[in-house]
């Protein structure tokens, strides 16, 4: 049988040349970048005010997309006067502020639904949020 | 730069900067050969070195100094390679056997080890343990820890890593033999 220690030992993974020499810079680079997006007045502010903007529209997704058990002339036209309202509502609210916010920050989805929870102490069922968001790409945040 | 002068320049607002960069030039070479062994890629080892010194960072303030900060930056980057391998098999639902087989195929192509047979047998044996074992096996064989060392890392006895070791290596060479 071989024996382990007639093996020599070596060292087959090296780094790519300069890999080194970049490394702590990469490093600290990334890390500013984390603390400096959470120390923003920016971020803050569209957390507080953009957030609650995302939150009414997935909600009314969600509503709008729950079965209906109601008159489908009634839940129809009631369907569309909310979506309209909807609409309506994001047009008048910051949504400037949030396509911004969107850009600037560009959070993962789990990022965003923590910082959601977190924030507004809600929760939401998460396959229903993940199905919704990708129908409207939103997951590309 | 000593660990205590290191800590000590990292924990003063004005050179927490140089003192962190001071401590990732220290030990990067260390994290990532170890991160390296365990997950073969290069760009999976930078990613996850990487996590590591940025965890390192966050928590350095709650490091407290009766364990060595290279056991303990170790810890962190033992977790993150357990963690990143875990992640693997759940994404492709597959158990260790064919996790090991796509690192395997890793080593087949790797420059440095064609050639190379004995070294290469060695490589895919180590895949075949279980990533704890291997972990131990790394730090013991290649790092030369001490079990204490090694202890102190993973949060287990050193009894139990010498007999982990000691099966480690009856495995290994039952494997390069066939």
């Amino acid at each position: 049988m071989k024996k382990l220690e007639d093996i020599p030992k070596k060292d087959h993974f090296s780094a790519p040349e300069g890999y080194f020499e970049a490394l702590p810079g990469r490093i600290s680079a990334r890390i500013e970048k984390k603390t400096g997006l959470l120390a923003r007045p920016a971020f803050r502010y569209s957390l507080q005010y953009a957030l609650p903007a995302v939150i009414i529209f997935v909600l009314g997704i969600i509503w709008f997309l729950q079965p209906n058990i109601e008159d489908t002339a009634n839940d129809d036209l009631l369907s569309s006067i909310e979506t309209a309202a909807l609409v309506e509502f994001l047009a008048d609210a910051e949504s400037t502020s949030y396509e911004d916010f969107l850009d600037e920050v560009n959070p993962s989805f789990a990022e965003a639904d923590s910082l959601e929870n977190a924030v507004y102490e809600l929760s939401f069922p998460g396959e229903t949020i993940d199905e919704l968001l990708e129908e409207f790409e939103t997951n590309n945040l | 730069m000593e660990d205590r002068e290191l800590l000590s320049k990292i924990r003063q607002p004005e050179t927490r900067n140089y003192g962190f960069n001071m401590l990732v030039r220290t030990y990067q070479q260390r994290v990532y050969a170890h991160v390296r062994k365990m997950v073969i890629d290069h760009d999976d080892a930078d990613d996850i070195t990487q996590e590591t010194f940025i965890k390192v960072h966050k928590h350095i303030e709650g490091f407290r100094e009766d364990a060595q900060l290279f056991t303990w930056i170790y810890r962190i980057a033992t977790n993150e390679c357990l963690t990143f391998l875990q992640k693997k098999k759940r994404r492709f639902f597959l158990p260790i056997g064919d996790v090991a087989g796509e690192l395997s195929a890793k080593l087949d192509a790797h420059p440095g080890l064609s050639g190379d047979e004995i070294q290469l047998k060695l490589q895919k044996a180590l895949l075949q343990l279980p990533d704890k074992q291997r972990l131990v096996f790394n730090m013991k064989y290649f790092e030369d820890l001490t079990y204490e060392q090694i202890a102190e890392i993973t949060q287990t006895s050193v009894g139990a890593l010498k007999a982990s070791y000691h099966y480690a290596v009856k495995k290994i060479e039952e494997l390069i033999t066939t």
